[in-house]
């Protein structure tokens, strides 16, 4: 009995054996092979965007990889491996190499801007004129109203950052949040930010993963939500300011706040961008990102091409040439009403 | 004459040894070593990595008690810290395990100066890879629990007049349960938002075949033993379609020394 025990655990183990993974060789072809298998694998988009737009990604593999060929120099490969991460029309596919990064920028480089640094200028003044503490730059407008320019998700905000803030515009009529141009970074910046404008406890929305290479094999949608931050709650008129470069973390805290009653989301469609990135690499050594997690509104609809503003506006080129942010301006007169 | 325990008997017997022991001779060994790694995490990476570890293993082995002087018992701690590079060299991983074991053995004396222990074993252990290429996946963690069987092969001889000892022991993890992520689940989900999607997992040798070779030439230098070894060690696991796999091939060098404790 006990040889026999032996003989199974033997077999077993020689059955099994290594455990290793089939990765193309560094050839043109393998790199190719390996970067589409490796999206087809994880990527998380591919049957939502295969009702938006019609994505088919057997039929890319069948037109690129003609393009494909031992004889190509390594730059005309990554020429063609961008083209490729383009198809996903996604920020957040990037390839990482020394011939530089792809990237997709279809989204906000077909639209009008609806931002300017130097309309920025004209609202907030001399450097001296505003306060600012980490992405965050705030003064109050001279009607009273308080404007919050978040330039970035990158960094949390400390406590002591925002608790400042917000006793320094507490006196104010309503907030402009502009968002504009924020291309996000850490979700749980956005959270914190976004946790100044709940009461209680609120479902913002859904996060899934991938629970196997299948393109349909997700997890159940577990809910986000935003916890009110600890002992402050802005109660006033909120108008966060959007353009189509309010990307990943920034589109995500447009996400928690549009439909929340004292919130309006005012200017373009947002860029999108609701996949949090995870890493891998090719057998040659470039680094891909693409598109893992999906994360979905709090009615279970996809964000990942733009969430559509409450009240749609656009930078006029009339009041651009008179220093005017038309965004801006509307948010004044909407925070008066 | 040999004693044959029955599985009560002998879990009362490791509960109760140290009350029933008075006289026990402990063997301590101190192992340091370096050696080559191949580490591959599809977590972070389909492509394996190679470079550089350094190891350290110390064990303590006693018998349970002089009634029961077949049987020995050895708990044991091996610490592992590798850094590896991608084939390419663009990217580097650092990689860490620490494992602690428990093993109950047999002894059967197989012919003149050869000897034989086997029997069961329990481990736990913890690490992680930490890939440098950053983003939302910069690394992966891991801790495990697992029994499984343990078994040495002792050889005592002579060489030039030498008291010459080789030693081997084998460790194999059968059935035991093991941390993961889901395949494409990110560690903000897990920590931050505390979404757990079936995180803990059932390992056996079909998904997580693992193995430790340790084999060491010993000689006596006055009242301790010198060694020199060879380690091998493949740590695998396949779960939620993530591969993982970190062979180590060590050459490792230290010491032993045996000692009585006296109980009243």
């Amino acid at each position: 009995m006990k040889h026999r025990l032996s003989l199974l655990i033997l077999s077993l183990l020689l059955f099994t054996g290594c455990i290793t993974e089939d990765v193309a060789t560094d050839t043109r072809r393998g790199n190719f092979e390996t970067l589409w298998q490796l999206f087809d694998e994880r990527y998380c988009f591919f049957d939502y965007k295969a009702e938006e737009y019609g994505l088919d990604w057997r039929k890319v593999y069948e037109d690129y990889a003609v393009r494909v060929d031992e004889q190509m120099t390594e730059e005309q490969l990554f020429e063609v491996l961008s083209e490729l991460c383009s198809e996903l029309r996604d920020g957040h596919v990037n390839l990482v190499t020394p011939y530089g990064t792809s990237r997709y920028g279809a989204w906000f480089d077909d639209y009008p801007a609806n931002y300017s640094d130097t309309l920025e200028r004209c609202y907030l003044g001399r450097t001296e004129e505003y306060r600012s503490s980490g992405a965050l730059k705030y003064k109050i407008l001279p009607d009273n109203v308080g404007y919050v320019r978040c330039s970035s998700f990158e960094n949390n905000f400390g406590d002591g950052t925002l608790h400042e803030m917000m006793r320094y515009l507490a006196l104010c009529n309503g907030l402009i949040l502009d968002i504009r141009n924020n291309g996000g970074g850490m979700l749980t910046a956005a959270e914190k930010l976004a946790s100044l404008f709940v009461n209680e406890k609120t479902l913002a929305g859904y996060i899934m993963h991938k629970t196997g290479p299948a393109h349909a094999a997700f997890s159940a949608p577990e809910p986000l939500y935003v916890e009110p931050f600890e002992g402050l709650r802005w109660q006033k008129p909120v108008v966060v300011l959007v353009n189509r470069r309010t990307y990943s973390a920034a589109n995500s805290f447009t996400m928690y706040l549009k439909g929340m009653p004292h919130v309006t989301i005012l200017g373009d469609y947002t860029g999108g961008g609701s996949g949090m990135p995870l890493m891998s690499e090719l057998p040659n050594g470039w680094s891909v990102r693409f598109s893992a997690c999906p994360m979905l509104d709090r009615y279970g609809n996809h964000t990942e091409l733009g969430i559509a503003p409450d009240v749609e506006a656009d930078i006029t080129s009339e009041d651009f040439q008179r220093s005017i942010d038309t965004l801006i301006e509307t948010a004044r007169t909407m925070l008066k009403q | 004459m040999h004693i044959k325990l029955s599985p009560l008997l002998l879990l009362l017997q490791l509960l109760l040894c140290p009350t029933l022991a008075t006289a026990q001779e402990r063997e301590r060994t101190v192992l340091v070593g370096v050696g080559a790694q191949n580490v591959l995490d599809t977590y972070l990476s389909p492509l394996e990595y190679t470079g550089t570890n350094i190891s350290f293993h110390s064990s303590s082995r006693r018998s349970l008690s002089d009634k029961h002087a077949d049987w020995q018992f050895q708990r044991s701690c091996w610490a592992d810290l590798g850094f590896v590079s991608s084939p390419t060299d663009d990217n580097d991983e650092w990689d860490g395990q620490l494992q602690f074991d428990w093993a109950w053995r047999y002894r059967w004396n197989i012919a003149e100066g050869l000897q034989l222990w086997a029997g069961p074993m329990a481990e736990v252990g913890a690490g992680f890879t930490y890939s440098m290429r950053g983003g939302n996946n910069p690394a992966q963690g891991r801790i495990a629990i697992a029994l499984g069987g343990s078994a040495i092969a002792r050889y005592d001889f002579r060489l030039w007049q030498k008291p010459l000892r080789l030693e081997g022991r084998a460790d194999i993890p059968l059935l035991g349960a093991a941390f993961s992520p889901r395949y494409g689940q990110s560690y903000y989900e897990i920590f931050s938002l505390g979404h757990y999607d079936a995180n803990v997992q059932l390992t056996h040798v079909g998904n997580a075949p693992t193995a430790r070779l340790l084999c060491t030439l010993s000689a006596p230098i006055g009242r301790s033993r010198l060694h020199i070894g060879y380690r091998g060690e493949a740590r695998q696991s396949r779960l939620h379609h993530l591969k993982r796999h970190s062979w180590l091939n060590t050459l490792m060098i230290g010491y032993s020394y045996s000692f009585r404790i006296l109980r009243q």
